[in-house]
């Protein structure tokens, strides 16, 4: 259905056109923790954007760092005293959730920005990002994360391909039919005094953005997806890495829906098209889980009581299910999306998916049985960083 | 032995798509990351600066910009064939005359540009001003860095921008605008005298089925409508029609998603955001940016937005009395009309 509103529905982007207004004032916190090769590209790209620096706060958050992340701010500071005011964290709680908690009282403005230290914005991201929030009902914003080292091995071209169904399809999808858009905790900002009505930022969660999403969704804000505000982003290039990163996602991710479920399912601000995908995209990371079960049961049952004929047709069940694993919406999705985006050959790649597809199973899986036995033996949850790959000179062209 | 084949078959059938994704694995052919372009913004002068800078490469004002392939406008210009040019024009003086251009070559003017009813011009620049006889064209984008005239019934297609002002004569058709004042149509009409209500503050609070959001945000669900002569402090979200009432001032901005209506003389503060239409009426004020996704009205002598805090109208379809000003830019998607009071 998302695919083909995509290809077919009318395409909203009604924020995009304010390009001339009194722009508000707006804070722009860069989560950093450890990012010596990165933090300096970031600031840069900040102090050379086209909004209004009179209108303009950036607060590097430098969470506990133990390399250079610290000195570079210092430095900046030193040049851009009136234009960067930096947050060093040397104690509390780890965990870029808790670093922007701890930062956000330093705010100026009711609107917060927030990039991760290796993201680059362009000179007209940060006008895009905070049009939407001259709508009062919007609560979050966010724009389109676009992988920079996507040509590094397999494992980046694939999660290239992702990214590329779940941005211009998906999230677009969602704003074109007026359902949920997520906030993706970088590359987008939140309203602050809807936050604070909403129960303030919480710390206790390995997704803060998707806790702060539904929660803005059940108490009647808006969450806005610009696809044409487009940032670059580093993928992870090693699978284990990949796998911790998708392991957290499902953690935090499956904590809000054990939290929130209910409030959501009950909540009298959404619609019913609302209501249903919001339920879809909380339990969605439940789904591998059960999958995997499923597919244990099945197989337990066939050798338990397999008749001979079906035994004779195994062949053909498994075509069947192969095709049908062709014609899956992720699939179908990353196609369209990638043809949107003008790249063709990249495509071939398509069947790699299925092996990207059977890693996050076991991945998300993992993450449901190990958030269950947190909770059974009241284990407290662990936020890992992702690695950064990128050398201090290896920016694209495009951002140079 | 049938089985087998079959077997084998089905194996051939699962690995296929395999071949042409173990190639590009092994040999990449498309591996660069989705171009994302840190200078993107949606500048309507874009196009205009870049023939200004090419403009005066080749007038030697400048450093070469590498595309100076111009050709001179010779004077007098009633021997040019406008049609016939190949190449960019650069005129080395103003152009002033009541015959009609029509040119399809991109036009730079050091000066003044004035010419008769019927001209047509793809794009144009003037370093003074432009002023377009009645029936004129403008099919891709005009740049003046004093002021655009353009004629009664005139046709502005795409992009329409100048330093000072835009002065648009009767139904015009426009599409995308943006100076400090942008008038349209005949600027001198009066307003009817009303009698002027007196402002009385008053709270959201006191709405039916009013709740609020956050200290400076009510949500109403349903229609709403603000009486008359009030003065709110703060910003409203209507989940159905919202109507301001006249003389009712707005310190805050407003949403709602059915439809907005701004009556005479009611003053918005701050900025307008509707799903569906905004009916701004006759002598109203608004500051901060109109976004509808739909249709917005602009009644007769409205003003929008300062020139000293310019803002943004944007909507599908942007009709405008005869009267109205805006200072900032207008996009209108699909059609946008100077219409007669």
């Amino acid at each position: 259905m998302f695919t083909m509103n995509r290809l077919t529905g009318k395409q909203r982007h009604p924020y995009i056109d304010i390009a001339i207004a009194r722009w508000p004032m707006i804070t722009v916190f860069i989560a950093a923790h450890n990012e010596e090769k990165v933090i300096a590209g970031c600031i840069e790209a900040l102090l050379n954007t086209d909004y209004p620096p009179e209108c303009l706060k950036i607060i590097p958050v430098n969470d506990r760092s133990k390399d250079a992340t610290g000195r570079i701010i210092d430095s900046y500071v030193a040049r851009f005293p009136s234009r960067i005011w930096p947050f060093h964290r040397v104690d509390g709680k780890a965990g870029k959730s808790a670093a922007l908690k701890d930062a956000l009282q330093f705010a100026v403005g009711d609107i917060a920005i927030i990039f991760d230290a290796d993201y680059v914005p362009g000179r007209g991201l940060l006008k895009q990002l905070a049009a939407p929030f001259f709508d009062p009902e919007v609560g979050a914003v966010m724009g389109r994360v676009v992988p920079i080292n996507s040509g590094a091995n397999l494992l980046t071209r694939l999660l290239d391909l992702e990214r590329s169904a779940g941005y211009q399809v998906d999230q677009q999808a969602r704003m074109n039919m007026n359902l949920l858009p997520q906030y993706g905790g970088t590359v987008g900002g939140v309203r602050l005094s809807a936050v604070e009505a909403v129960g303030g930022w919480d710390e206790n969660t390995l997704a803060e953005d998707t806790d702060i999403t539904f929660r803005l969704m059940f108490n009647g804000w808006k969450t806005i997806y610009t696809n044409r505000s487009e940032c670059y982003e580093e993928v992870p290039e090693e699978w284990n890495i990949r796998i911790k990163q998708v392991t957290r996602w499902a953690k935090g991710h499956n904590q809000v829906m054990a939290r929130y479920w209910w409030k959501f399912a009950t909540s009298k601000y959404l619609n019913w098209g609302q209501r249903i995908d919001g339920m879809l995209l909380l339990f969605v990371f439940v789904i591998p889980l059960i999958m995997l079960i499923g597919w244990g049961l099945a197989l337990g049952l066939y050798f338990m009581n397999a008749g001979s004929l079906l035994s004779q047709l195994i062949p053909v069940f498994a075509l069947m299910v192969y095709g049908t694993l062709g014609n899956f919406a992720a699939f179908f999705e990353i196609v369209v999306a990638v043809l949107i985006d003008g790249n063709r050959r990249r495509l071939r790649l398509l069947p790699f998916n299925m092996l990207g597809f059977l890693v996050s199973l076991f991945a998300i899986s993992g993450a449901v049985w190990s958030l269950m036995m947190d909770k059974v033996f009241k284990r407290e949850m662990v936020w890992d960083k992702t690695i950064r790959y990128r050398q201090e000179q290896s920016l694209p062209k495009a951002i140079k | 032995m049938t089985f087998a084949l079959f077997g084998l078959i089905c194996l051939l059938l699962l690995t296929l798509p395999f071949i042409p994704a173990f190639r590009e694995w092994l040999h990449p052919s498309d591996v660069a990351a989705l171009p994302v372009s840190a200078n993107y913004s949606s500048d309507i002068e874009h196009f205009s600066k870049r023939l200004h800078a090419d403009a005066n490469a080749k007038l030697g004002f400048s450093p070469s910009t590498g595309y100076e392939d111009f050709d001179f406008v010779d004077f007098p210009i009633s021997d040019v064939q406008w049609q016939k040019s190949r190449k960019r024009l650069i005129a080395r003086q103003s152009i002033d005359t009541v015959a009609p251009i029509r040119s399809a070559s991109q036009l730079y003017v050091e000066g003044d540009l004035r010419t008769g009813e019927n001209s047509a011009y793809s794009s144009v620049y003037a370093t003074g001003d432009i002023d377009l006889g009645n029936e004129s064209e403008v099919h891709d984008w005009a740049y003046a860095q004093g002021v655009v005239r353009l004629g009664n019934n005139g046709v502005a297609l795409r992009r329409i921008s100048a330093g000072t002002a835009i002065e648009l004569g009767k139904e015009v058709w426009f599409e995308r605008l943006q100076a400090p004042t942008l008038t349209f149509g005949p600027q001198n009409k009066q307003p009817k005298q009303l009698g002027q209500i007196a402002q009385m503050p008053a709270s959201y609070a006191d709405l039916p089925n009013a709740v609020q959001q956050t200290p400076s945000l009510y949500l109403i669900r349903g229609d709403c409508a603000l009486p008359a002569g009030k003065i709110y402090q703060g910003s409203l979200v209507v989940t159905g029609f919202l109507t301001v009432g006249q003389d009712t001032t707005v310190i805050g901005d407003i949403k709602a998603r059915i439809g907005v209506s701004i009556a005479r003389r009611a003053s918005i503060e701050g900025a307008i955001t509707c799903e569906m239409r905004i009916y701004i009426f006759k002598d109203a004020r608004a500051f901060g940016p109109i976004v509808s996704e739909s249709d917005i009205l602009i009644g007769a002598r409205a003003v929008i937005g300062m020139v000293d805090a310019m803002t943004t109208v944007t909507a599908k379809n942007i009709i405008v009395e005869e009267g109205a000003t805006v200072h900032g830019a207008v996009w209108a998607h699909e059609v946008g009309m100077v219409k007669e009071e």
